[in-house]
């Protein structure tokens, strides 16, 4: 149950960061359209927030919430050094970390 | 300050105040990280422990131990071994003994066995822990006075670097690499935003623990210098237990009930287990047998656990306490002490704070090479000067000279046979004499030279220290992850990591691009040099 927080935050965090038009740009090399930057942004925030769960789940509320702050770092870490080294494979990362969390 | 901004103002601030107690600052964090592993690390240290293996029979077994090991005994206590201690701890104090945490008679059991172990003398990390806010070799008051300062230097460090850092949330996600200074500045500002709530928790949480200690005069006064008043009032040593069943009659001999019993009891109501058991009078009719539940569940109450106080003789259960949930202010103190000090079992919680705390000092150290290399082309322009070349070997002895002195601290403990008068103090003299050395060599070796032997030293150290192992029976990798010893494996695992990680910095510092930028400044430092003469 402690990776599925770090899962849905490195999700939240990876999702946030293509609401930037920067990052958006460096990963599907073309400028995002319409809505697109905003829908992100709120499915972003909406995914760190439930990455929250399991953790409360398992922990309780204190400790829980401690967890879930450690957890964040971790994935927004992890997020950063993906697009710093592996830009255009970041969805695919995405895309194993989705298929993790249901394993 | 007239003519600075304010952002250009807090930029200053940043700068001296984190280059100035930076190589404290950064000893404080790497030693306090470890401290998270505290127990762990000082177990690995007693390779004569490492073939104890708990069961469902340990406290049986500890518990007949006892009544051999001392039957006149005035009150037993024995901690069950746990996830970061495989050992039973037993403590006894004779009749008549003040019950102080120092005194008494202690042994350490194998929890398969029950026999008692003699493990060699030594610290363990409990000396890195003490050095993280007591230093060492200074009167404790002084060192906490130096540590307070620096924590409080770091906190004004983290705000003014927030207030300094100008994208702070366009460049979130931003680490733009092999761009020389850009490269150090987005590492070091990444570090410090994304792991940002630790840093500022355990700085925040840091200052308040040094608080009481520091600055003991509001609470002197409020409470007219009496602190044990305060500290009961805040409820840290909890009430004493409501003074034994009032029984009248003499004490006089009688065995004590079965264990088994007690523990299925409690093990029924604490999902944790039992954690430790505590005896007064054992073997008089006076005896009563005391359960402690192990961990706690939340951080409010600091970790405080349920207790179950059973007649020794009867085995009759006399009362059962839950914590009590504290008022406001001593909630919000133990929820900051509690984060800090990390007592809770929680190891995904450790481990994650373990993270921020190896991010909080690679934050330090990146701040203290940026210092460096942000004045490089100055240097370069102007020559050399005796700031800039003791900022750099101080650099160098701080942060790979720390990790060396660890080692030889690490290796101390292992060579120094266990005969030997004062072990232990040998032990942490091999740390401070190696650590003095890495700055002797670090003065006298070309900069970058210095960093890539110092970090060539630490791949040897720290992954020659697990190969070593070979000589004990159970503390090899081979018989740790084979026996799922987890617990002696995470730490040798751990020993590889890291010197994986300073093989990276030497592959970095022998890239060949990056060899040739520095011997082409050299090189153009030298021509400018010459010039000048000329001219």
């Amino acid at each position: 149950m402690s990776a599925l927080g770090v899962l849905l935050a490195f999700c939240g965090f990876a999702v946030l960061s293509l609401s930037m038009e920067k990052h958006y740009e460096q990963v599907f090399a073309q400028a995002p359209a319409g809505q697109r930057l905003r829908i992100l942004r709120y499915c972003g925030w909406l995914l760190l927030a439930v990455a929250a769960w399991p953790a409360i789940q398992h922990a309780g509320g204190s400790i829980g919430l401690a967890i879930w702050a450690g957890e964040l770092t971790l994935a927004a870490v992890a997020v950063m050094l993906t697009l710093s080294y592996i830009p255009r494979q970041l969805l695919w990362v995405v895309c194993l970390a989705t298929v993790l969390l249901w394993v | 300050m007239n003519g600075l901004g304010f952002r250009q103002a807090n930029s200053w601030l940043h700068t001296w105040s984190g280059l100035l107690l930076g190589w404290l600052l950064f000893a404080v964090f790497f030693t306090g990280t470890l401290s998270f592993f505290r127990d762990e690390i000082s177990y690995w240290m007693k390779p004569e422990l490492h073939g104890s293996r708990p069961d469902a029979g340990t406290p049986e077994r500890v518990w007949a131990a006892m009544h051999t090991l001392a039957p006149q005994a005035a009150n037993w206590s024995i901690i069950l071994p746990d996830a970061r201690n495989a050992t039973a701890q037993v403590q006894w104090y004779a009749p008549g003994e003040r019950p102080t945490r120092a005194g008494g008679e202690r042994r350490v059991l194998d929890a398969g066995t029950a026999q008692p172990l003699q493990a060699r003398e030594t610290r363990g990390a409990d000396f890195l822990y003490r050095f993280h806010f007591e230093l060492y070799g200074m009167p404790r008051i002084v060192a906490r006075w130096i540590v307070g300062v620096a924590t409080m230097m770091m906190l004004v460090a983290i705000v003014s670097g927030v207030i300094t850092h100008k994208k702070i949330f366009t460049d979130f996600f931003t680490l733009r690499r092999r761009k020389g200074q850009r490269s150090w500045m987005d590492a070091h500002n990444a570090l410090a935003v994304l792991a940002l709530p630790f840093h500022f928790m355990i700085t925040y949480s840091g200052l308040l623990l040094l608080m009481f200690m520091l600055m003991p005069w509001g609470l002197e006064t409020a409470y007219d210098g009496d602190r044990r008043a305060f500290n009961a009032e805040r409820g840290t040593h909890g009430a004493v237990s409501a003074s034994a069943p009032t029984t009248t009659q003499a004490k006089a001999p009688a065995s004590l009930t079965a264990l088994q019993p007690l523990l299925a009891q409690a093990q029924a109501q604490w999902p944790r287990g039992v954690g430790r058991i505590t005896v007064s009078d054992p073997g008089t009719t006076h005896a009563i047998i005391q359960l402690q539940e192990s961990g706690g569940s939340s951080l409010l109450d600091r970790g405080r656990s349920g207790q179950m106080r059973f007649d020794g003789v009867t085995g009759a259960l006399l009362e059962t306490t839950t914590p009590v949930m504290p008022g406001a202010a001593t909630a919000t103190y133990n929820v900051f002490a509690g984060l800090h000090l990390l007592r809770f079992a929680d190891p995904w919680l450790r481990w994650l704070a373990f993270i921020g705390g190896v991010l909080g000092s690679a934050m330090v150290a990146t701040g203290l090479v940026l210092w460096v290399v942000k004045r490089l082309p100055q240097r370069r322009k102007q020559g050399s000067h005796l700031g800039h070349r003791l900022v750099e070997s101080l650099n160098v002895a701080s942060v790979a000279g720390l990790s060396v002195a660890l080692g030889a601290y690490f290796w101390a403990n292992r060579l120094i046979p266990a005969d030997v008068l004062g072990r232990s103090r040998w032990e942490i003299r091999s740390f401070f004499v190696v650590w003095a050395l890495t700055l002797v060599h670090a003065c006298l070796r070309p900069h970058r030279r210095a960093w890539l032997e110092q970090l060539a030293l630490v791949v040897v150290m720290f992954a020659a220290l697990p190969l070593y192992n070979w000589v004990y029976p159970h503390s090899h990798l081979l018989a740790t992850v084979s026996a799922g010893n987890w617990l002696v494996a995470g730490m040798d695992l751990t020993l590889l990591a890291y010197a994986a990680l300073a093989g990276m910095g030497v592959w970095y510092l022998r890239r060949p691009q990056v060899v040739a930028r520095a011997a082409a400044s050299r090189a153009a430092a030298t021509a400018t040099g010459r010039n000048e003469v000329t001219a």
